[in-house]
């Protein structure tokens, strides 16, 4: 194990853990799942950390790893559940008391988040990130009229959800 | 709300986010060491050992051909099934080298689409199991052989032949229209949909779905 490629690791992660919590919690609304995705994400890191091009912005090169966990993410059986309630400790915790005057809202929001498809989600979290629409296309490779299209419904579903 | 309000508190939850949270480093280590037994790598592991097989067989069958070489319904019968062996091992190999490929910082389509070539897999080998069915009987020639030490086919009555070739083409032509439906935008159909799930297993479903989501524009 590299020391270099380890400090690279914890670098990162302390800095940006953050993408992770917000992506596994867009994906997952339940929390056991969510476990099992932020350890997927967080050991999809470790490994990608392999062929890290320090060319690319190290958020945008994140967000890639750990959309891409949580799109090809397949929620296991149940079983998992049982490990997870057993098990005290979490990869990610986070102090809901600090955020509690903001949780309603939040919860609102990530409620719409996870209504959406997996694709739309990728979008929405990129958008809401400050990601013009051409990063948007770059990331998941598509048309930028396709993203336009994608954020106008993403859009027209936010309205009739708030009508 | 409206998008750009959600914007804004979105920010501020980012913000926010790290003061939150705190990351458990001992479970992070316990990742780091695990990271070897990623799925991926499982899978490396069941091709290389499905390729070896393939191997075993290839080559078993090449040793029969050479040492009974004659124009005999056995020995084409295995130089048929050799055939299929080694598209086989070809199929093993092609996913070790596509599934050492897989990037995860890659945009996500063709992330997806690595992973896709990866859970069909199971499908392509039942295509080509599918193609061999017409060839059934080169089964039963081959194993009399091993077994009896029988050349049954030239044992056989004409009549008989017959009736297994027209067998033979009826189950070329069922398979024929099978492997021409088996294609992802057929899932709609009750029958495929089921050989899909059935065979690849619901992640390439899962998968076929993400990636039919990315195209509609």
């Amino acid at each position: 194990m590299s020391v270099k490629r380890q400090a690279l690791y914890l670098d990162i992660l302390e800095k940006h853990k953050g993408i992770v919590f917000k992506v596994a919690r867009s994906y997952c609304s339940n929390e056991f799942d969510r476990e099992d995705l932020v350890q997927e994400i967080l050991a999809q890191i470790w490994r990608s950390l392999e062929t890290y091009n320090d060319a690319f912005k190290v958020t945008t090169w994140m967000y890639r790893v750990a959309l891409n966990v949580a799109i090809s993410f397949y929620r296991k059986d149940k079983s998992a559940a049982y490990k997870h309630a057993e098990m005290e400790d979490r990869l990610l915790t986070y102090d809901m008391v600090q955020e509690s005057e903001n949780e309603q809202s939040l919860s609102a929001l990530y409620a719409f988040i996870n209504e959406l498809n997996d694709i739309d989600k990728a979008v929405l979290l990129m958008y809401l990130e400050g990601e013009s629409q051409a990063e948007i296309a770059a990331n998941l490779n598509v048309t930028i009229s396709n993203v336009s299209t994608k954020i106008s419904r993403i859009k027209q579903k936010l309205k009739q959800k708030t009508a | 709300m409206n998008l750009d309000q959600m914007q804004s508190m979105w920010h501020a939850h980012s913000d926010k986010l790290d003061e939150c949270m705190s990351l458990n480093k001992t479970l992070l280590q316990k990742i780091q060491s695990d990271s070897q037994k990623s799925e991926l790598n499982k899978l490396i592991w069941a091709r290389a050992i499905e390729g070896l097989l393939f191997l075993v067989i290839v080559a078993g069958l090449w040793h029969y051909v050479v040492s009974y070489w004659s124009l005999t319904a056995p020995v084409v019968s295995a130089v048929v099934l050799n055939v299929f062996a080694i598209v086989g091992l070809a199929g093993s190999i092609g996913q070790i080298v596509l599934l050492s490929k897989i990037d995860f910082s890659q945009p996500v389509r063709e992330t997806l689409s690595g992973l896709i070539a990866v859970r069909a897999h199971n499908m392509t080998i039942f295509k080509l199991l599918l193609i061999s069915v017409p060839f059934y009987m080169a089964y039963v020639f081959l194993g009399y052989d091993l077994v009896f030490g029988i050349d049954l086919f030239s044992l056989m009555p004409v009549e008989t032949k017959v009736i297994f070739a027209v067998i033979s083409v009826g189950f070329g032509m069922l398979a024929a229209l099978l492997i021409n439906q088996l294609k992802p935008e057929n899932r709609s159909n009750k029958l495929i949909g089921w050989l899909y799930r059935e065979v690849s297993g619901s992640r390439l479903t899962h998968l076929l779905d993400q990636f039919d989501n990315m195209e509609k524009a």
